[in-house]
Parts: structure tokens; sequence; C-alpha cells
């Protein structure tokens, strides 16, 4: 069954025709990987899906409102982690009693107890990446959206990240992730390709290139 | 060009910078590795005279950044991890500007950095707030270029940018070596980190190395094994492996999984799949120096 389906969208920022045509489809459990050199419109394409801006033209569907973790980490620095647990939760419709339930469950996986009331901006950044990725998963999304969710992120903080996202694959969520990092392709269990908005490839990562190497090409 | 001693810096109890001394040559490029935390920002806001606030002495092209701070932003073109632009402004005024406020000529400003403009000039009427998180760096470093700085420092500039991108970024800073230019990067791409002169490692505040970067693939402690392996698989790959003697620790790597071991391991064939000795890359080092199995 698949949990998204995106045909045939396009959108411009006049004169810059950002995404092109694109279409495809996320089944349950997939890992997408979205590359494609800067300004090849990955961004606006992880928005359109987000429905946070609508497309030209083309339709979006998706099972449910997806989660979604932006490039930055979409923590509110100045509010504790009680505060940000609360804020995403009633954002995404929580009740007041699965809030809670979901805020004990969240700070005792990640070791936070102790800094409930703390502001995010106070904890290591390994706190924070593990808060952002729970906060963007705490309604259960069918489908998850990460946008460079490495970027800045260290070599062992990279791979912790990416446990996160296969352990989050294995529960049937369906993952659009994208990334500059070349060995991350090799992470996911499909490609998605972008140059200049358009979709030029797709496929499993050796099927679109057998190695980093060849994944070059495609950004060129 | 950089000439640091002792350095010692705390944001109230907590110490970010633990002793860090060493010294930068002219047109010396100097990549700063270390973990997120690590204190590597840090260290850039006292090296660009921002932060008087630490013991110990700091000289960045020949002044003191405490005593003479306006010598030094002088001296010193800065790239810090968050975007210095006006958003506002587009990418042709970002560049006027920043060469008007140096008192530098704005139309020089294209040949400071021709493989880095080569990408920007289709946007030079964009509004630097439009453009993507790579575009925004790249112009960024354009930015701090336009004065003709004597030392460059760079705090991650590569994050977010594309792998091709990446590679001009650093065929720049090879052409700015070249015209005696000193740089110092940090970076969380380690292959770039094998492209500077020297590494400068990071760890908690202390300095674990300072070498060159054959001289740190050689510091390498532990014997290291690779086969070839799909993500999917590798929970299984993990669970057999984690049985075997002499396992210390093993991680994804690409297309592949990386297994540090010690001389008492086999290496025997895991899940029907042949093991190879390798030699250590970049990455592996920083992930020996910071595996908590060790």
């Amino acid at each position: 069954m698949n949990l998204a389906e995106i045909n045939n969208v396009s959108k411009t920022f006049p004169p810059v025709k950002a995404v092109r045509g694109v279409s495809f489809s996320l089944g349950e459990g997939e890992v997408m990987g979205l590359l494609g050199a800067n300004g090849a419109g990955k961004t606006t394409l992880i928005r359109m899906i987000c429905s946070l801006i609508p497309p030209d033209s083309g339709t979006v569907w998706t099972a449910g409102r997806p989660g979604y973790m932006c490039q930055s980490f979409s923590l509110v620095e100045e509010l504790s982690v009680h505060e940000n647990i609360r804020y995403y939760g009633t954002l995404m419709g929580l009740s007041r009693n699965e809030l809670a339930r979901r805020e004990e469950e969240i700070t005792e996986r990640l070791n936070l107890v102790q800094y409930r009331g703390t502001p995010v901006r106070a904890l290591s950044s390994g706190y924070r990446q593990g808060l952002s990725f729970s906060v963007a998963v705490i309604a259960d999304p069918k489908v998850l959206i990460l946008d460079e969710p490495t970027s800045g992120l260290d070599a062992v903080a990279r791979r912790k990240m990416w446990k996160m996202i296969h352990e989050r694959a294995s529960m049937g969520t369906g993952i659009i992730v994208s990334t500059h990092y070349l060995d991350e392709a090799y992470y996911c269990s499909s490609l998605s390709l972008l140059r200049e908005g358009q979709l030029i490839a797709r496929g499993t990562p050796k099927e679109v290139a057998p190695d980093e190497q060849s994944l070059l090409r495609y950004f060129r | 060009m950089i000439s640091v001693r002792d350095i010692h810096k705390s944001f109230g109890k907590r110490e970010v910078l633990k002793g860090v001394t060493f010294e930068m040559g002219r047109g010396e490029t100097v990549a700063l590795m270390g973990a997120n935390g690590a204190g590597k920002s840090t260290l850039f806001d006292i090296l660009s005279s921002l932060d008087p606030r630490f013991s110990g002495s700091a000289v960045v092209g020949g002044f003191d950044v405490r005593t003479q701070p306006m010598d030094v932003k002088g001296a010193v073109g800065y790239v810090p991890g968050r975007f210095s632009l006006y958003e506002d402004l587009s990418v042709k005024e970002n560049l006027v500007f920043f060469a008007k406020a140096f008192g530098c000529n704005p139309d020089d400003i294209h040949s400071l950095s021709p493989y880095l403009w080569k990408s920007l000039e289709p946007f030079s009427d964009i509004r630097a707030g439009h453009l993507s998180g790579g575009m925004k760096q790249k112009l960024a470093i354009c930015c701090a270029m336009v004065h003709n700085p004597s030392v460059l420092l760079l705090d991650e500039p590569t994050v977010g940018v594309d792998p091709v991108s990446r590679s001009d970024m650093w065929k720049e800073i090879a052409a700015l070596r070249k015209t005696g230019v000193s740089v110092l990067v940090s970076t969380h791409y380690l292959d770039e980190a094998g492209k500077a002169d020297r590494i400068l490692f990071l760890h908690q505040g202390v300095m674990m190395l300072y070498d060159s970067p054959e001289g740190i693939l050689r510091s390498y402690r532990h014997n290291l094994y690779s086969l070839p392996c799909e993500s999917t698989r590798f929970p299984e790959v993990e669970a057999e492996l984690s049985a075997r003697r002499g396992v210390i620790d093993l991680y994804l790597y690409g297309d592949k999984v990386h297994v540090i071991t010690d001389e008492s391991f086999e290496p025997l064939p895991v899940t029907g799949r042949e093991l190879t000795r390798i030699q250590p890359e970049m990455e592996d080092i920083f992930i020996e120096t910071l595996s908590s199995r060790l």
C-alpha cells in the first residue's frame, strides 16, 4: 500500500522553475533518499509534500499529515523540553492524556527526565537531535519527512540519526530524507535524484549508482 | 599567522576550551575537526576577536585579538556557522555592502573567488533570503573575502552544500593557499579534512591531535575490517559480529560495514560474506576516537 502519491507536481518562483512535473509514490517502510545539487528543488518539493506551500499544478496525497523535521532541527530554542513537547503535540492534535503519556515516554527514552524544565538551547546537540526527531514523530505519522537531518552533525551523531530513521522505517513508516552525504544514499531503500526541478533517476541505490563516485554525475 | 597559547574558556561553570595551543603558518590550511559541542565555534569567536573573555593568548595575522581587535578584523575573513548575510539584499548588494564596509572597490569582487562566483552569478539579483542553504554559504564566503584577508576563518562552510560545490569550495581554498592566505576551516566532512595541510582534532575542549592527515591516519590503534552490507541487513550482521571475540565496534559505512577489532579477532565470513582488512580513512579515525566502547 502506498503512503504518499506525488503526481506531476510543478512549482515556479518566477522566473525560477523550482519543481517541474515530478511524480513518484512512497511505500510502507520505504526510506526514500532525495538527492540533488543545491537549488535542484529538494526543499520546494518537500515543502509541497508537507502542504506548507501549494503546487502550481499536479497533486500531492499523503496518508495523514506527515511528520516533518527541517534542516535546523525544528525546536523552539527558548522553550523547555516539556514546553516543546506540549507545543508540537498540541499542534498535531494530540489529546491531553495522550500528550502526557507521550512526554513521559519520550523523556524516559532519551534520558531527559531531569531536564524537562531546561530550555532546549541549553541542551547538548545529542539531546537536541533526539528530541527534535521524537517531536517530529510525536503523532505517529505514517509519512515522515526529514530535510537534511544530518547536516552539521559529526560522524557519530549522523549514524545515531540513521539508527532512529531505520527504527521508524521498520515500524512501517514511509520516510523521505534529503541529504548531501553520498554514503548516506546507501542507507536508503530507494533514491530519487533531482536536477533543475526534474526527477532524473529513481530506483534502489545500487540501480541508480553502483558506488559513490558514479552517484556524483547526477550533481553535474 | 595564527599563534594560540593555552586558551581556556568557560561559559559559567562549563569549561568549553581546556588549554588549546597551536601555531599556523602563512599559506597553511588547517582543518578543525571535532564532535558537535567540542568547542570549535567558541575557538572561532575568540580568533576573530569577537570574544575577548578568555585566558591565554591569541595572535592572528600579527595582531593580538584582545588589544588590537580592529586590526584583527581587517586581517581576517570570518564565516561563522550561522549565516551572516543581509537577507533582504540581493546577492550582488551583499557583496557591494561588504566591500564598501571594508573600504574596497566593489568592482573587484568577482575576481576574488572565481570558483564560487561561477555558480552564484546567475543569482546576482535574487535576494539572499531566497537562496538555498548551500548558495547562502557560498555567498557568505565571497562576502568574507572581499577585503583580501590574510587569514580566513571558516566555521563549517560546507554544511548543506552539495558534493560538487563542496569540491569547488576546496579548489578555492587550494587557490588561496597559493596566494599565501592561511585558512582555518571546521568541517564534519572528513574527506575534506584530508585535503588540509594539518588537522586539529578537538574533543570536549581538549586538543587530541594536531598533525598532518598522513600522521593522523597512522595513529589508528586497532585493526579495521570491511564487508559489503545493505543497511537493511545491518541488524543481522551486528547481531552475528557482536557475539564474536575481539569485536570492539561496528558501524555502517556507505554500502559497507566497518568493524573495529583487536588482535584476538578471527576474520571468518559473516552471514556468508568475506571480511577484508582495510586501511582506515579519516572518518574511521574520528569514530575510533569517539567510540564509547573503547
